[in-house]
């Protein structure tokens, strides 16, 4: 369904930026969403995120954007793509901000990289190989030793085997692409910079 | 397996992409847009902006140009230079730019950098510190393009910047700027063994082996500019940034040293 236009939230904590752009140039018709009424008519929705959980969970909410986002998400199953803090978002808290609920999405929880060795440096931030476990999700496909960009201190932990799409191995492998609820799919990594491979990957998505 | 980076570090003044030699000297070399489109070609790892006037003419960073800039970027960007309030860092990030440099702010205002962190999360906060040596030649931090200098010793202050909860610190040698003489690796290993946060060295690069030597120490980036945007000693411009399997080689060679 390349034709859906696919709508970026854009909840004063995001980092737009380059994500219509990006869009654009995979063939994908986008606009930005700015007050929750917009949302009614989505047919995709992209949440980004850039900060930490608990300012991103209180700009959703003072934004009024909760109710309509689990309705999409988990009522009318509308394809999500979270990105980056915006994936995050989808777990039940995070260590990060230890008095915000997240959507709650994905019964699971963010915790802080534990360094194995001197080595390993957080945050986690640079281009790192991801190791696709479900090679038959339409969002990994055409994606062969492929490399993103990843900015981040927080990874998922106590996700399902059934949640996790892909991993990259920083210390240790943590969940870099999972999904909630079939519908709701993230990304740890930013596709929007992501040269070629990240314009697939929202190809794919766009094409979901 | 985190791959390190190599980074072409991109000077703005009056609107214009210029490279200095040792922090002064400031020549042409592009339209803005056109350098970052080559750029984008070439696929390179990360982009690093630094705004060299905007602190010295005390004004804001110039957003017009950066919106140009993040919006025709497929690849992660840096942006540094007068950015002073949250104000300015909400604008910034809005733009698409995935991580803000502060240098001068860490000294005159460091409660700033804790309030950047704590709501944009260390891992968009980098904190930029210039390193030259006194007459004495001892190695000293300074701020303000070089115009400053930091009491403290220097280990003393990287200690102090990574207090502040940045995710990166951008280490420049002054007196290694526009050189070609390669990078400092004398005080280089002291520093990436000090700090827990990745650690990304500039200055000097006079070819593509030359990021062997601190990404072997454990640097989790090489920036330069020179090599990046000339053809030679000579400055003729030519946008230039190595190829992936030369990248993977010198990344291999950093594993040997």
């Amino acid at each position: 369904m390349v034709n859906q236009v696919i709508s970026i939230v854009d909840y004063g904590c995001g980092n737009i930026g380059s994500i219509p752009n990006m869009l654009k140039r995979c063939g994908a018709s986008a606009r930005v969403v700015e007050n929750p009424d917009q949302l009614q008519e989505s047919e995709k929705i992209i949440l980004p995120g850039v900060g930490a959980f608990g300012y991103a969970m209180q700009c959703l909410r003072e934004r009024g954007f909760l109710g309509i986002l689990n309705e999409k998400a988990l009522n009318e199953k509308v394809p999500v793509l979270g990105i980056c803090l915006g994936m995050q978002l989808f777990a039940v808290g995070s260590d990060e901000s230890l008095n915000s609920e997240g959507l709650g999405w994905v019964d699971a929880r963010l915790e802080k990289f534990k360094p194995t060795d001197k080595a390993i440096k957080i945050p986690h931030m640079g281009w790192n190989e991801v190791d696709i476990k479900d090679i038959t999700h339409p969002l990994m496909q055409n994606l062969d030793q492929s490399r993103f960009y990843h900015v981040h201190s927080y990874h998922y932990v106590g996700l399902s085997k059934a949640n996790v799409i892909a991993t990259a191995h920083h210390g240790y492998d943590f969940p870099t692409v999972v999904q909630a609820q079939g519908n709701v799919m993230g990304v740890q990594f930013h596709p929007e910079k992501s040269h070629r491979y990240g314009l697939q990957l929202l190809k794919n998505f766009a094409e979901y | 397996m985190l791959l390190e980076r190599i980074i072409p570090c991109l000077l703005i003044k009056n609107g214009g992409f210029v490279k200095t030699r040792k922090f002064k000297n400031p020549d042409y070399v592009g339209d803005p847009v056109n350098v970052i489109n080559l750029f984008n070609r070439f696929e390179v790892d990360e982009i690093i902006i630094l705004d060299i006037g905007a602190t010295r003419e005390r004004r804001s960073p110039d957003f017009h140009l950066i919106d140009h800039l993040a919006s025709e970027c497929w690849v992660p960007l840096a942006y540094g230079g007068g950015v002073r309030s949250m104000e300015h860092a909400k604008k910034i990030f809005s733009l698409g730019i995935e991580k803000i440099i502060i240098n001068s702010a860490i000294t005159s205002n460091p409660d700033f950098i804790s309030e950047l962190v704590q709501v944009y999360g260390s891992q968009a906060v980098v904190a930029s510190v210039d390193i030259g040596k006194d007459f004495f030649g001892r190695y000293v931090c300074y701020t303000h393009s070089g115009r400053k200098k930091i009491k403290a010793p220097v280990m003393e202050y990287l200690k102090f910047v990574e207090g502040l909860g940045v995710g990166e610190v951008f280490v420049n040698f002054i007196d290694r700027d526009g050189t070609w003489d390669g990078y400092d690796n004398e005080l280089t290993p002291s520093i990436i063994e000090t700090l827990s946060v990745p650690v990304v060295i500039c200055g000097g690069a006079g070819s593509r082996k030359d990021f062997i030597e601190p990404l072997s120490f454990g640097a989790s980036a090489a920036a330069a500019g020179s090599l990046f945007v000339y053809k030679g000693k000579d400055k003729g411009v030519l946008i230039n940034y190595p190829e992936r399997p030369e990248i993977d080689d010198i990344l291999r060679a950093s594993k040997h040293d």
